[in-house]
């Protein structure tokens, strides 16, 4: 009798491993079509409270400059990761991780309004400084109806959309396009290399909660620039509403102080 | 005991000195990863100021992991056989050899992510910390394998020789484990600066014989590992086919098992955590 529980069990396991695995994915006519999904998913972006952002870069490395510090030519700093906080109207708090090298260190940056704060152990011997970081940036440009994220999404070109999809355990619906390089200054904080031309661009939508999850960006390799990947920036948009708070950070302290 | 026929085939010694093999390489990997956790962390993308605490479990979980393991694989060859358990755990420190170094891998990786989403419910780490996650785990595997190789191998010593002659091959068997930890952390070390100043001559090398092989790096030293232990499993295969062990009857004790591992996790946990964290922390997760 205890062999036949057992063996039981196993039917029902593999029962619904089979038809886990046959769940057939949704018909072209019972998707939503992409522009108003794309449009409602943007509007809840631009009307959040807040919400945390991802981005991360991967392929053709990123360089970029911070403020006034001068690096060598030859040791360039190069951005990999940053993951930060925006709370609306004009705050970010964020940590970014750049390497220098081989060395990886990360920098803490606030922004609120048109005043800039970091701390980094290698650049600031990790007291906070008053600095511009990334020249001209406010944060609320990030939801700024000309030239914030949601704009940007709403100027994705040649939308269509894929599917429905499980993305490591989510649901999400898939969508594809273009995008000008110019439209994502707001997704990238304005480091996105490429100033003019087209970026493939792919977006995943939550299907319950309509919200934005993922964007994905693929920037053309520069001219002259062969056998490296493309930069792919992944950019996660979560946290929608959360009850985050930024204050200013008192200049020349550090985290121990 | 060696049976007759196999005793003239086969000397103890030879069985010993093939058993040993895998013995020494397990206990190069418990100190080898200290000297290229470094690279380790670079070669990750992450910065070793944030994250060293946590890599740091690459050492620490297969010290544990490789102590948790001694504890109760003597016993389990005991009941199903040394040759079985011996190439059973010699196949696990393989399978954790090959894991440290497929961290980056999208199966691998997208299945921690949903681990995350579905099971936990919360947001997965970056790619990034889940590769350190994925190495830690990896390491902890290999050390499952490469500490059960030494309870067994004693085991082995009471099987092949007779009680008046065994302090002999009991303490070769304690002298390779010792060397293999003390010289784990100079191999490391001077392997990954080969690496970095010679890579390049190295591949080269190989060109010569019309073997195209990528730089060689910190993962190197964890892929050498399968194909040592494969001549290893194949030997002891061979070899332990003559040695009978005496069946033993009774049962495994899985409470004793389960208390011994929960308490030196504890242990490993406790004494790894900062005063000042231990005298705040209100959770286990805290810690």
């Amino acid at each position: 009798m205890r062999y036949v529980n057992r063996v039981l069990v196993l039917v029902v396991i593999v029962a619904i491993l089979i038809t886990g695995c046959n769940s057939e994915p949704k018909k072209e006519d019972e998707l939503p079509k992409a522009r108003p999904l794309l449009t409602e998913a943007a509007g809840k972006v631009q009307e959040a409270d807040s919400f945390e952002l991802q981005i991360r870069v991967s392929g053709y490395p990123v360089r970029i400059s911070v403020g006034d510090f001068p690096l060598p030519d030859d040791l360039p700093l190069i951005f990999q990761y940053a993951e930060g906080v925006f709370v609306a109207p004009d705050k970010v708090q964020a940590t970014v991780q750049v390497s220098l090298g081989d060395v990886a260190t990360t920098a803490d940056i606030v922004a609120i309004g048109d005043e800039q704060y970091m701390r980094s152990d290698l650049l600031t011997q990790e007291q906070w400084l008053k600095q511009q970081i990334i020249i001209g940036f406010n944060p609320a440009s990030l939801i700024a109806p000309e030239g914030g994220i949601a704009d940007a999404l709403r100027a994705i070109t040649k939308l269509e959309m894929v599917g429905q999809e499980d993305m490591e355990g989510l649901d999400v619906f898939h969508l594809r396009g273009e995008i000008q390089a110019s439209e994502v200054y707001s997704l990238t904080f304005g480091l996105i290399g490429m100033k003019s031309g087209l970026l493939g661009v792919e977006v995943y939508i939550l299907v319950e909660e309509r919200l934005i999850e993922q964007v994905v960006l693929r920037e053309p390799l520069p001219e002259g620039v062969e056998d490296q990947e493309p930069t792919t920036w992944t950019i996660n948009i979560m946290g929608y509403n959360e009850p985050f708070s930024i204050s200013t950070p008192e200049v020349g302290a550090t985290e121990e102080s | 005991m060696l049976s007759q026929e196999s005793a003239r085939r086969v000397s103890p010694w030879w069985v010993l000195a093939i058993v040993c093999l895998p013995v020494f390489i397990g206990a190069l990997d418990l100190t080898i990863i200290s000297a290229v956790l470094p690279e380790v962390i670079v070669s990750l993308r992450l910065p070793a100021n944030e994250y060293l605490d946590q890599a740091s479990w690459a050492v620490t979980g297969y010290l544990l992991a490789y102590a948790i393991s001694m504890t109760f694989t003597g016993r389990l060859s005991d009941l199903f056989g040394r040759r079985v358990v011996y190439v059973v755990c010699l196949i696990i420190f393989m399978i954790g050899s090959y894991l440290v170094t497929a961290y980056d891998g999208d199966l691998l990786n997208s299945s921690v992510a949903r681990f995350y989403n579905t099971v936990l419910g919360e947001r997965p780490p970056r790619l990034e910390v889940r590769h350190l996650y994925l190495v830690i785990v990896g390491r902890v595997i290999q050390a499952f394998g490469a500490g059960a190789m030494v309870p067994v191998t004693i085991a082995l010593v009471g099987d092949l020789f007779p009680p008046e002659r065994r302090a002999r091959p009991l303490g070769v068997v304690g002298a390779i484990d010792t060397v293999g930890w003390v010289l784990g952390h100079l191999y490391g070390g001077v392997m990954v600066r080969l690496f970095g100043l010679h890579g390049d001559a190295i591949v080269d090398w190989f060109k010569g014989f019309g073997l195209s092989i990528s730089n060689p790096s910190w993962e190197t030293l964890f892929i050498l590992n399968i194909p040592i232990s494969i001549l290893a499993l194949l030997g002891a295969w061979w070899v332990l086919r003559w040695v009978q062990t005496p069946r033993r009857t009774g049962r495994f004790d899985i409470w004793g098992t389960l208390l011994i591992t929960l308490a030196l996790i504890g242990l490993s946990l406790g004494l790894g955590t900062s005063p000042e964290a231990a005298a705040t922390a209100s959770s286990f997760e805290d810690l």
